[in-house]
């Protein structure tokens, strides 16, 4: 394979299903300029190969095989028959009058089969076997696994390659469509002319297709009207709940189980571009495919998670832990709302020698105490109510176990809503007091920032601002150490409750994209997932040579067994961790779940700006 | 090869050497090699330009601003002092401190009075409302560490004063600063914030107004420098001697050191610029 061929070797592809059969003639591809033969399957009824190739060309005219036709003798020595009975059955004379036919043959006792030519010229110095396994639909044969994103990856695992462009691909194109071509020879040996009775199977399926079409127009009439308004929404929505991005998940979700039925755009597109000439052509081969490994884990991960949180819902109900649920809440709440308020004081004590500002720490406790009584009073109001809510959440898992945990998230949002805005509080006067000791302690040098030339200059200030400026640079600097305490402590609180909810988000996603299906396809049935081609080598077995000899049973010009090597074609199976890594549905780019590096976050948190979620500054527009 | 030629340059008689008067060209074929190098090469050269040589006593004189400045913040640290043991009281200092900077004000007497009797009656109203914080914000570090930076800042005020000189250490508004710094680190230590109040409003006035009525003073009427000079000089030291001998006489060294030890040295070392 890697060695450039200079004189191309003759290649045979013959389909391992064949190799049962009775003798009979091969029908097939000849590829003259490649020197090869598609064999696509073995007819051994008792046609005469004029007949067959008179059906062929009325099928030339209905179905656009490029150039299907007889090209070979199929023997198969097993069945009992001796060689020259099954060619004086099947072989005439006009057939072996034609030169470049191929006569392949199964010795008795053989695994491997054996090559014969009908030709003059005994130039061919040896010639390659490749036994394929007849692709079906979803499953194509191709040179390697799709490298694209998320869904589109999904719906290109089943689809075969466009626009063939390498010797192999092309050949393998033909090897695709061998199934189809396979089909409608049967259906014509059976003697139904016409082809339909073979496309009307699908009837049920195309029903849906269309309904679901017919859904999919509607819900794209309804949304190009109000998309942009709902999308801003939802979008802002997302940001801050949990709740709502789970929700927009799960229709996503049924948004791609109805993509399953029905061609993207693209392909129509490409439709329209092609002449009218070949656009017969195309519409057999490029015909897309139901994408059932797509479908199927879609649908897999909905059930599963489904499944899982009724289990859930009704274990918690029949146990009686809503009630309990519901206390263990308050008391949690409360414990937290306790130990805010012992930190606060053990803060406002400048603990571990920090050199804080008494009066400074006093107040910002204070203040900060002031919200913790008005949470407790806010939780007194919300008390009566907390059963129903409880209730509501809870039953919420019947949608989904990740519809639990979303919520478990919203509630756990809530309930430290009093850390969040202490972090957003000294983030913001920190930030506020770093921001003026820049600029001071630049006017404190005699120099000042300059937008316009976006440079520091050096500027003569009287003396008044440069007194005031000092004073307060001063009053900033002592005070800067009490503040950077409380930001620091209130960073490590909020850090820790984004820790717990980004665990809640990571199972919560592995859960919206759980790789079950494909991980159990790959494990039944490999061949739904094919990631490339691989070629094995078959092992020659030794029979008895001077058993088998064509020349005595008939005519002239056929070779003596050319020396070949026999491969096995097969589908390899997509690398298991490329199956895991692909979610099943597409994220948004600007996607607030998207993370963001490691040192711009460190940032960040050095110059107290706030880290999630985080507002735009209106600078940065 | 070209020594060779040198030396039969060397060997020409004296008449054709005086003949062609050797230029420092290139062009021209002078009968010498291209490395010849004549007596009269270095002739055109000049040395330190633009050297100013200076006289001992105008150098005495000049050195009078480093006098003032010095003076300046030995009084500034003795007031504090005095406030500190209770022997000054603020009402005093603040009372004394404005007569003296209204005095100043009427010699000064050249720009618009509206403005500045604005931004002189924000700065203080600001300082007044600021000095019950100013007076709580040092509570917490200890006092030895207030004095490190109090002394380190007056240093920077000294070093970056502007004395008249043209240099790029000099920086007028980062010297002020350094000083307001210093005084308000001083005055945080201050039982009260009335005292810090005088404190601040007097550090003001003596590091921001003085020194630009000083140089005014100076521009219009030079004789008066010496006047001012000797008065500060003589107040500094007079503040300090009841607080500690040795301080009052190192002082004293110090001034003697600038005003005549260093111009001596100066004029010494000029004769190493030729």
């Amino acid at each position: 394979m890697a060695a450039p061929i200079i004189t191309k070797k003759l290649r045979v592809f013959f389909p391992r299903h064949c190799l049962l059969y009775d003798s009979g003639l091969i029908v097939g591809w000849q590829l003259c300029g490649e020197n090869a033969f598609v064999a696509l399957t073995v007819i051994c009824s008792s046609f005469t190969s004029s007949k067959l190739s008179e059906r062929f060309s009325k099928l030339r005219g209905e179905i656009s095989s490029s150039s299907l036709s007889v090209c070979g003798v199929w023997i198969n020595e097993k069945p009992g028959k001796s060689v020259s009975e099954v060619l004086a059955e099947t072989i005439e004379d006009s057939l072996l009058s034609t030169e470049g036919r191929i006569i392949v043959c199964l010795p008795r006792n053989a695994i491997v089969p054996q090559l014969y030519i009908l030709e003059n010229k005994c130039s061919r110095d040896g010639a390659v076997i490749v036994l394929y396994n007849q692709p079906t639909e979803n499953a194509p044969l191709k040179i390697k696994a799709p490298s694209a994103e998320t869904s589109e990856f999904w719906r290109q695992l089943q689809r075969a390659e466009e626009k063939p462009s390498t010797e192999l691909s092309k050949i393998l194109e033909l090897l695709n469509r061998s199934c189809k071509e396979e089909g409608k020879i049967s259906a014509m040996m059976k003697n139904t002319d016409t082809v339909e009775s073979f496309t009307g199977g699908n009837s049920l399926f195309s029903l849906i297709s269309e309904v679901v079409k017919k859904i999919h127009w509607l819900c794209s009439c309804l949304n190009f009207e109000m998309f942009s308004r709902w999308q801003l929404a939802v979008r802002f929505l997302s940001c801050w709940s949990v709740g709502v991005l789970q929700c927009l998940t799960r229709v996503k979700q049924m948004k791609a189980l109805c993509m399953c039925f029905i061609q993207p755009k693209r392909d129509e597109e490409d439709l329209s571009k092609v002449s009218s000439l070949q656009s017969g052509e195309n519409c057999t081969t490029k015909q897309e495919v139901f994408p059932i490994v797509w479908f199927g884990s879609l649908i897999s991960a909905m059930l599963i998670d489904i499944s899982l949180g009724i289990l859930i819902v009704s274990w918690i109900f029949g146990n009686g832990y809503n009630l309990r649920a519901t206390d263990f809440m308050m008391e949690k709440t409360n414990t937290v709302a306790e130990l805010l308020s012992a930190l606060l004081d053990w803060l406002k004590d400048a603990p571990a020698g920090l050199k804080l500002n008494k009066q400074l720490a006093e107040c910002l406790s204070t203040f900060f105490l002031y919200h913790i009584y008005l949470w407790q009073i806010y939780l007194s109001c919300i008390e009566p109510y907390l059963q129903i809510i409880t209730k509501v959440i809870i039953t919420s898992g019947c949608l989904g176990v990740t519809f639990l945990l979303s919520m478990v998230s919203e509630v756990l949002s809530v309930l430290t809503l009093h850390i969040y805005c202490f972090y957003v509080y000294a983030a913001r006067l920190y930030n506020f007091q770093l921001k003026k000791l820049i600029t001071l302690f630049r006017l404190f040098t005699g120099r000042r920032w300059n937008i316009e030339k976006n440079q520091v200059e050096s500027v003569p200030f009287k003396a008044d601002s440069l007194f005031l400026g000092t004073l307060f640079f001063t009053i900033l600097l002592f005070l800067l150490p009490t503040t950077a305490m409380y930001y620091a402590v209130f960073t490590v609180l909020r850090l820790m409750v984004l820790l717990v909810k980004g665990a809640i988000n990571r199972v919560i996603n592995t859960m919206n994209n759980l790789p079950v299906f494909p991980l159990a396809v790959a494990c039944v049935k490999p061949d739904l997932l094919p990631g490339g081609i691989t070629f094995e080598l078959l092992e020659p077995t030794i029979y008895p040579e001077e058993k088998f000899n064509i020349q005595n049973g008939c005519s002239r010009n056929i070779t003596t067994p050319l020396p070949s090597v026999c491969l096995v074609l097969h589908n390899q199976l997509v690398p298991l961790a490329k199956l895991i890594s692909h979610y099943l549905i597409d994220i948004q780019p600007d996607d607030p779940t998207s993370t963001q590096s490691c040192l711009t976050l460190m940032s960040k948190l050095a110059k107290g700006e706030l880290i999630y979620p985080w507002v735009k500054t209106r600078h940065s527009k | 090869m070209a020594s060779n030629n040198v030396k039969c340059n060397d060997n020409l008689p004296d008449e054709i050497k005086r003949r062609t008067v050797w230029r420092k060209v290139l062009y021209k074929d002078q009968g010498v090699p291209d490395n010849y190098v004549d007596e009269s090469f270095l002739d055109e050269m000049r040395k330190n330009l633009h050297t100013r040589t200076y006289q001992f006593w105008s150098v005495v004189l000049e050195s009078g601003a480093v006098s003032q400045q010095i003076s300046s913040v030995a009084i500034f640290v003795a007031v504090f002092v005095y406030m500190d043991l209770g022997a000054l009281t603020p009402s005093a200092l603040f009372v004394f401190a404005s007569v003296l900077t209204f005095i100043g004000y009427i010699l000064f007497d050249a720009l618009d009075g509206l403005d500045d009797l604005k931004s002189c009656l924000l700065v203080l109203m600001s300082v007044f409302v600021l000095s019950p914080v100013l007076k709580t914000l040092t509570d917490s570090i200890s006092t030895d560490t207030i004095y490190a930076m109090t002394t380190f800042m007056l240093a920077m005020n000294l070093l970056l004063y502007d004395y008249g000189t043209r240099a790029a250490i000099v920086s007028r508004s980062a010297s002020l600063n350094a000083s307001i710094f210093a005084s308000v680190c001083l005055a945080s230590r201050l039982p009260s914030s009335w005292h810090v109040f005088a404190t601040v409003a007097f550090a003001m006035q003596l590091f921001a107004l003085f020194p630009s009525l000083r140089r005014q003073l100076k521009m219009h009427l030079p004789s008066s420098d010496k006047f001012v000079t000797w008065v500060l000089v003589l107040v500094a030291i007079a503040m300090l001697w009841p607080l500690s001998q040795l301080f009052a006489v190192l002082l004293v060294l110090v001034h003697v050191a600038v005003t005549f030890v260093c111009p001596f040295w100066l004029i010494k070392l000029q004769g190493l610029k030729k």
